[in-house]
């Protein structure tokens, strides 16, 4: 899929060992991995694009296409903000889930907790 | 032995196999690293591999085994994050590490129970544990886990035989807070569940999740309402002797199973 990727300036992707970045309001993009190690980080970041995303009545929209491994406390946080985003009545949409996170999420059961999408070319 | 014994005895097997694998995956990575510590990918290799071991360990209620991977484990963590360095010291240390894990799980495997091996082995663990603590910035991490993994097993462990003739099993679980942060993924026990029987419908439970906001992301809330079909008897010990850090696991005969979401 032909897509382009966005840094924002202060290229935090390359200095902090979970590259997580702002490609815009109400968009961020998950790289590389999702577990115990990184949840406490990415849930701050999460919790900031969340209620930014709730104060601009837009949608969040995470771009997964470089998350490469997800345990079970990434797919807890994962499950908490898609509640959140429910109550908070912010659709949150998990885009371009590479194959074996989404096959994961599947086989939890779980998948009628998110919204997916395969475009999502942010812009 | 019946064939539920064979059966879990494979899946043993099938572990001390691979961590013996991993354990030499560790000294490879160790040894060539010596010639090019900041090597990225072999350093997260590393750190993968001790994580596995520990993970699985865990899955087994090897809990001697866990607590020393974990402080190895928690080691590489900080190298992969560069707030270590790996320098010959350190190599040498984790070298010894790997080997203190090699015996751990040896004297599983052999069934060494006699309480002075066990003791000495302990205390050579310690002693190793120690050493790799003043690579931590915490120092009591050892000494701590001890307590709060046996603080976590089985409150509330139920577990009740029952099994229908389809062979169909309703097992609810529930994961003290703890069980990430101890090492413990609870999706390694609905692994081991796939690896005996087949997982016919799985509800994963959410509702004990705080608010987005109050949620420590690092303490677990999941619970899990699975139907496994597993036509044999005894299903009970398996669950028992997977469950160190499960709370709750009660195994019963089935109805259905409601579908609907919280």
């Amino acid at each position: 899929m032909a897509r382009t990727k966005k840094k924002s300036s202060d290229q935090l992707s390359e200095l902090a060992p979970v590259a997580v970045f702002a490609a815009q309001p109400g968009s961020l993009a998950l790289e590389g991995e999702l577990t115990i190690y990184q949840v406490a980080e990415i849930k701050s970041m999460l919790c900031d694009a969340l209620a930014a995303a709730k104060a601009a009545f837009i949608p969040l929209r995470l771009n997964l296409a470089a998350l490469t491994e997800c345990d079970g406390a990434g797919l807890q946080l994962l499950l908490a903000l898609a509640k959140a985003g429910k109550a908070a009545k912010v659709q949150v949409e998990l885009q371009n889930m590479p194959g074996n996170i989404a096959a994961m999420i599947d086989s939890y059961g779980v998948a009628a907790y998110f919204s997916t999408a395969t475009g999502g070319d942010e812009k | 032995m019946s064939s539920d014994a064979g059966l879990y005895d494979d899946a043993l097997a099938t572990f001390f196999a691979e961590a013996r694998d991993m354990l030499q995956q560790i000294v490879d990575a160790l040894l060539a690293l010596e010639n090019d510590p900041h090597d990225q990918d072999t350093i997260n290799a590393l750190f993968r591999a001790a994580h596995t071991i520990k993970g699985s360990a865990g899955l087994f209620g090897m809990d001697r085994v866990v607590r020393f991977t974990h402080q190895v484990e928690s080691v590489l963590d900080r190298v992969r994050n560069g707030d270590v360095v790996l320098d010959i010291a350190l190599s040498d240390i984790l070298l010894k590490s790997s080997d203190v894990v090699s015996i751990l799980l040896a004297q599983v495997e052999q069934k060494i129970e006699t309480p002075e091996h066990l003791l000495e082995m302990d205390r050579n663990a310690a002693a190793m544990a120690k050493e790799l603590a003043s690579y931590l910035q915490v120092e009591k991490i050892v000494t701590e886990d001890v307590a709060s993994i046996s603080a976590t097993v089985a409150t509330e462990r139920r577990i009740s035989d029952g099994v229908n003739a389809a062979g169909i099993w309703h097992i609810s679980l529930r994961f003290g807070q703890d069980a990430f942060r101890n090492g413990f993924d609870p999706l390694s026990v609905i692994h081991y569940l796939r690896s005996i029987g087949d997982i016919v419908q799985i509800l994963t439970i959410v509702d004990k999740l705080p608010e987005f906001e109050a949620l420590d992301p690092e303490a677990c809330f999941l619970g899990f309402e699975i139907r496994l079909q597993q036509p044999r008897p005894k299903l009970k010990q398996h669950l028992n002797l997977s469950v160190a850090i499960v709370t709750c696991a009660s195994c019963r005969q089935t109805g259905a199973l409601q579908t609907t979401l919280p």
